[in-house]
C-alpha cells in the first residue's frame, strides 16, 4: 500500500499547478479546465486522508462523491456562462469581463 | 512494490499532462491533455481502493465533462492561446499567490508526515459506501440531487437562444 501522504503531496502539487493556470490563463474555458484539475486534486486528497481513518476511507469517499457532484454542477454552469458571454461579445477571455469593475 | 511503481508512473503522467495542458497553444489539444490527467486521477483513486469513485471519475469527468468541453471549444472557436502576457504583472502576482499558498501546505504536510497513521488493511467497499449514502447521508444526498437539478435548469436558461 502506497503511503497516503504521497497522494496528498501529489494532490497539493496538482492543485497548485491548476491554481497557477487559473490565475494566469486568459481564456475562460482554460480557466474552467484548471478548476476541474483542482477539483480532482482535492478529491484525491480527501480519498487519501480518508484512507487513514479507521472506517476504511468511507467518510472520504462520501465527501469525494459530493465533491464530484458539485464539480459537475459547477462545470455545467460555467460552460453555460462561457457560451452566453461568447454569444454577446464574440469572445470569451477574462480580460474583457470587467462590467462590475468599480 | 507494484503499488509504488504504479503511483509514481501515474503521478508523472498527471503532472506532465497538467503542465502540457497549461502550455499547449491549441485548445482541443489542451482538452485532450486534461482528459489524460483526469483518467490518470481515476487510476490513483483505484490505487486508494475507491473503485466506485474511480469509475465515477471516468464516467463523469473523463467522459461527460471533457465531451462538453470539446463542444464548447468547437462552438466558441477560441483563438489560439496567447502567451504574450506571460511576464505581465498579473502573472507575477499569480506566482506570488501560488508560492504563498504552497508554504503553508508544505508546512502542514511536513508536520503531518510523522503523525499520519498508515492506511488500514481493509478498505470500505462500494456496498458499504452505497449503504452510507442511502442511509446516514441520505439528506445531503438528496440536497446534492437538488443542486444538480438547479444547475441543469440554470445552464439551460443561461445558454438558450435569445428570442
Amino acid at each position: 500500500m502506497v503511503p497516503p501522504l504521497y497522494f496528498m503531496v501529489l494532490g497539493a502539487i496538482v492543485f497548485l499547478i491548476g491554481m497557477l493556470g487559473f490565475l494566469t490563463r486568459r481564456s475562460l474555458i482554460q480557466a474552467l479546465m484548471c478548476l476541474e484539475l483542482m477539483t480532482s486534486a482535492v478529491t484525491l486528497t480527501l480519498l487519501a486522508i480518508g484512507r487513514t481513518m479507521p472506517d476504511g476511507g468511507l467518510e472520504g469517499m462520501v465527501l469525494a462523491t459530493f465533491l464530484i457532484v458539485i464539480g459537475a454542477a459547477e462545470v455545467g454552469m460555467g460552460l453555460a456562462i462561457v457560451i452566453l458571454y461568447f454569444r454577446r461579445h464574440g469572445d470569451a477571455t477574462t480580460d474583457d469581463i470587467d462590467l462590475l469593475r468599480g | 512494490m507494484t503499488g509504488l511503481v504504479l503511483f509514481f508512473g501515474i503521478s508523472g503522467v498527471i503532472v506532465a499532462s497538467s503542465i502540457a495542458m497549461l502550455f499547449s497553444r491549441d485548445f482541443v489539444r489542451s482538452v485532450l491533455f486534461l482528459l489524460l490527467a483526469l483518467c490518470s486521477f481515476a487510476g490513483l483513486y483505484a490505487l486508494l481502493d475507491a473503485t466506485f469513485l474511480a469509475l465515477l471519475q471516468l464516467f463523469l469527468y473523463a467522459g461527460a465533462v471533457t465531451v462538453v468541453l470539446v463542444f464548447v471549444v468547437m462552438l466558441t472557436r477560441p483563438k489560439v492561446a496567447d502567451f504574450s502576457h506571460l511576464l505581465q504583472r498579473q502573472t507575477i502576482y499569480a506566482g506570488v499567490a501560488v508560492v504563498a499558498l504552497f508554504a503553508p501546505i508544505a508546512d502542514a504536510l511536513v508536520r503531518l508526515a510523522g503523525t499520519l497513521p498508515a492506511a488500514g488493511t481493509t478498505a470500505a467497499s462500494t456496498r458499504v459506501l452505497a449503504r452510507a449514502l442511502m442511509g446516514e447521508y441520505a439528506a445531503p444526498f438528496e440536497i446534492a440531487s437538488l443542486v444538480l437539478l438547479a444547475a441543469l435548469v440554470g445552464a439551460i436558461y443561461l445558454a438558450r437562444e435569445a428570442e
